[in-house]
């Protein structure tokens, strides 16, 4: 992916602030996230397809939003910060929709318009918890899980990313995914139900 | 519930995972762990193979919290998304021309012609399908890049979500194999009862799907759905077409334990109707036992010397299973297809054998469900509705009581005891008076319910009390009436002539309610049902919470309807209020017969009401009124005002009393034993039918409902009664 191999060497630039290469690397970055949530999207197939623009926006806001260093050593690193910036703003917008269900808190400036489900965002909030719990428990899986569940990447792609062999990835994956699912209680009722059709 | 499964046991799933295949066992030896925990790991193997919607990753799961919108169709609102699989989505959404929710399934943009036209073959197959049972299709379409079907909206879990729910409050894990205690609530009666009542619809609904050529293929508890908790419909027909073809993503989230060992592949032999059947087995198997047949058994049963439906024999995990309702699994469980019911009509003629016959051990009486099945397919809906919590609440142990006696006391000095008659048990009417001295205030008494007649200055009251062991039941005049209330009304009751009767249906499967002789003293009935307006003085001068139905605002409508939604102790409250008591079962039969011993309140011929009433269409199908969203509208169509003489018809006794047959159903005062540990207290019995709620006029004899004394019970309604009192 030579894309990829170019936000490298901008990172590495941008890290001394050249101006073409910070431009550069900003579009690059933007057209990455763009495919990766597209990618996701496309793996589900929702009738109306979401419309990534108005998230990888704030992602990418809070990547190179003022005031922030830039000082990703490499390309893992950004992904890194990458996939959890990602993480970070889908946790404000789901406490934003749980305090906006409560009729408490102000929506903080979203530039999304359509109603966060109310279902989703606790049980996204009550996911997040226990992936707090993992990241204490076993911080190689929980990287797994982030890099899996909020980057969108693949196996392999993980695998380059953290330099564990793919076999590795694919049973942190596995039992993760066991862990999170005991862990949430896997109380049907509780559920984004999930049919089996 | 279970305690937390401790990190350590995914570190051995890890390496269990890296494992091969072969050396697992081995592996599993060597970590030297307890049943249970080896128990827990193997469960965790099992689930670590399954897909998981975490797969889906944070936009497949939480596609809203990434901007993305729901769909839009013109015509429909979408409210919110019940389920989505490999093949689409499920939303609920409002039909905006007729008002009503709908679910709306759609496959995946892109999805290909090939499952649009799966989707078009299932609409079809369900269009040719008419069952109450099943949910049924309203539309398919196609909007822009995707295609869709619209079905009706069931409110309510799957059977596997209940099923869930149970095992967690009877602390049995899907992968234990301890059996399961007799005491267990899952094998109370009440339970047993509801189970049956449940498969013998789903064997219904299915029977009909037969009889017109469709083989489901994909049966199983997450495509039940359960309304309210109690009535069934089977869901997704067509589904396991798309299975067939080998299609992957449509086994997201399956499990291939409902399917029959021709479809696993693992025998060879054709998908006929007695899949289907093999299907219904198993669901059988995992209402009774809360587990599932042991997985591949049936592969397994060929190697070993396990019979070939041994491996399904439900009594393995609960061995307090009558027989021939394990026999009934096993048949349905049948490796071989031939060995099976050949279709789901077949098995539903087997299990209405099983429920006409002498059930194994013969302790274990299903007389009532087969009353109740059979005869009437009305239950006591509220009893089933919240069985989980029930069965919680029935763990907790009864203690034993400090003493057997109890006794009644009266607070109002110038009231006295006048007489108790003992009317306990399965009571229909009164037993023998218990000699007590005159002017008694204070009696003291065995455990039991009775018949107490107490004289004050202004007239006599009449009172069921249920004495607890170890109880005083204090009774307090200053709640009544206090008034002569009989005096006030005479026109409005009749008076039966007291004598002997004889009272009971030789067809009766209830002991309780087999022919028997009773001698009644002489008593005044109402000649109408309570209606809304009576009954709302009670409730604003006693402070009684209103019926259900009221709604938060009454509507003076309802004024000269008959009064429905109250409970039996309800119905008993207010006739005390009034200065009256409520007519004990036999009482309300030989009020209902007429003196002259007819089957019908106007004679001996059953067409006669249905002639009259046959322009309110009648569905030929029993509902629970209780639980019926509709109840309302059914109320409002179904019910009569009391006292309009020519809506009523034929429906009124030579004496004169009307609505026995027909309008609402009646609590009487008499009772059935409790029916299992998940119940607790008595069952009250009413009479008489409900508007709707069964198709066929009851003969006098015929008892309607039986329900716990203090549920609430939509369809039925009440009449008081008074003994003619000897005093004056």
């Amino acid at each position: 992916m030579s894309d990829a191999d170019d936000i490298t060497i901008l990172l590495g630039e941008a890290a001394s602030r050249s101006p073409e290469a910070i431009d550069r690397l900003l579009r690059l970055v933007r057209d990455e996230l763009r495919l990766r949530a597209a990618r996701q999207i496309d793996h589900i197939g929702t009738p109306d397809s979401i419309e990534p623009t108005a998230l990888v926006h704030e992602v990418y806001l809070r990547l190179f939003g003022s005031g922030r260093e830039l000082d990703w050593k490499n390309r893992q690193h950004f992904f890194m910060a990458a996939t959890r910036a990602m993480h970070d703003v889908l946790v404000e917008r789901a406490r934003a929709a749980v305090a906006e269900k409560r009729g408490g808190g102000k929506r903080p400036l979203s530039l999304t318009t359509d109603p966060v489900t109310k279902g989703h965002a606790e049980r996204f909030l009550e996911l997040d918890d226990a992936l707090g719990l993992l990241e204490r428990l076993r911080p190689d899986r929980a990287a797994v899980v982030r890099l899996r569940f909020y980057g969108g990447f693949t196996i392999q792609e993980i695998s380059e990313l953290t330099g564990m062999s793919e076999r590795t990835v694919s049973r942190e994956w596995t039992v993760a995914r066991i862990w999170l699912k005991t862990e949430l209680g896997d109380d049907p009722t509780q559920q984004t139900k999930f049919t089996d059709f | 519930m279970p305690g937390r499964i401790p990190e350590i046991m995914f570190e051995r799933l890890a390496l269990l995972i890296d494992a091969e295949e072969s050396e697992r066992d081995d592996l599993i030896t060597r970590f030297g762990l307890s049943e249970d925990e080896e128990s827990t790991l193997r469960g965790l193997i099992r689930d670590a193979a399954e897909p998981s919607e975490f797969d889906l990753g944070v936009a497949g799961m939480f596609p809203t919290l990434l901007g993305g919108s729901e769909p839009r169709l013109s015509g429909f609102t979408i409210k919110e998304e019940l389920g989505r699989g490999g093949m689409g989505v499920v939303y609920l959404a409002s039909d905006e021309t007729l008002h009503r929710d709908v679910a709306i399934k759609f496959i995946r943009a892109g999805a290909g012609t090939e499952a649009e036209a799966r989707l078009l073959a299932e609409a079809r197959t369900v269009a040719r399908l008419d069952h109450p049972k099943i949910v049924p299709v309203h539309q398919f379409g196609s909007e822009g890049d995707r295609v869709f079907i619209v079905s009706a909206y069931i409110e309510g879990q799957t059977l596997r979500d209940h099923l869930e729910g149970v095992r967690r409050s009877a602390n049995m894990p899907l992968d234990s194999t301890e059996p399961l205690p007799a005491n267990s609530p899952v094998n109370s009666r009440i339970r047993l009862i509801w189970t049956l009542k449940l498969v013998r619809d789903l064997c219904d609904a299915m029977a009909h799907s037969h009889r017109a050529g469709i083989v489901h293929r994909d049966l199983k508890p997450s495509n039940i759905l359960l309304k309210e908790g109690d009535r069934p419909y089977i869901t997704d027909f067509g589904i396991a077409v798309c299975g067939s073809t080998g299609d992957p993503i449509t086994q997201v989230g399956g499990t291939p334990r409902y399917m029959a060992p021709e479809q696993s592949g693992d025998i060879d032999a054709p998908i006929t109707p007695s899949s289907d059947v093999f299907a219904l087995g198993v669901v059988l198997y995992e209402l009774l036992t809360l587990r599932q047949p042991p997985q591949k058994a049936h592969a397994e049963s060929r190697a070993s010397s396990i019979t070939a439906d041994d491996w399904a024999d439900p009594r393995r995990l609960n061995p307090a299973i009558p027989v021939e309702l394990a026999q009934l699994a096993r048949t349905a469980c049948a490796v071989t297809p031939t060995d099976r019911f050949q279709d789901a009509g077949e098995m539903l003629a087997a299990l209405d054998r099983v429920l006409a016959g002498p059930l194994t051990p013969p302790g274990l009486s299903l007389a009532r469900v087969r009353w109740w099945i059979g005869r009437h397919r009305v239950i006591a809906a509220a009893a089933f509705t919240a069985i989980a919590v029930g069965a919680a609440a029935a763990l907790v142990p009864i203690l034993s009581a400090p003493s057997s006696r109890g006794g009644v006391r009266l607070t109002d000095p110038s009231t006295q005891i006048l007489t108790i008659s003992a009317f306990d048990g399965p009571a229909r009417s009164l037993g023998t008076q218990i000699p007590i001295r005159s002017g008694s205030r204070r009696v003291e008494l065995p455990r039991g319910r009775y018949r107490i007649t107490v004289g004050t200055n202004a007239g006599v009251h009449e009172l069921t009390r249920q004495i607890v062991a170890g109880q005083t039941v204090e009774i307090e005049l200053a709640e009544f009436f206090g008034g002569p209330a009989l005096a006030s009304q005479p026109s409005q009751m009749v008076l039966i002539p007291g004598g002997d009767y004889v009272v009971g249906s030789p067809q009766s499967p209830l002991d309780e309610t087999k022919p028997a002789a009773v001698t009644i003293q002489s008593f005044l009935i109402d000649r109408f049902e309570v209606t809304n307006a009576e009954y709302r003085r009670f409730v604003r001068a006693t402070g009684s919470s209103p019926p259900v139905l009221w709604g938060n605002e009454y509507d003076p409508v309802l004024d000269p309807l008959p009064v429905v939604g109250i409970s039996q102790a309800d119905a008993r409250a207010y006739a005390e209020w009034v200065g009256k008591r409520l007519p004990t079962d036999a009482e309300w039969e030989i009020a209902a017969g007429g003196l002259d011993r007819r089957a019908y309140p106007w004679g001996n011929d059953p067409e006669i009401l249905k002639t009259v009433q046959a322009s309110s269409a009648m569905p030929a199908v029993a509902i629970d009124p209780s639980v019926d969203p509709d109840a309302w509208d059914l109320y409002l169509a179904g019910v009569h005002a009391s006292g309009d003489l020519q809506a009523a018809g034929p429906d009124c006794t030579p004496e004169g009393v009307y609505d026995l047959a027909g309008n609402v159903a009646e609590w009487t005062d008499s009772v059935l034993a409790p029916l299992g540990p998940a119940t607790s207290g008595e069952f009250g019995i009413a009479k008489g039918n409900a508007f709707r709620m069964m198709a066929s006029v009851p003969h006098r004899n015929q008892l309607l409902l039986v329900a716990n004394a203090d549920d609430r019970v939509l369809g039925i309604g009440f009449r008081c009664a008074a003994t003619v009192s000897t005093q004056n």
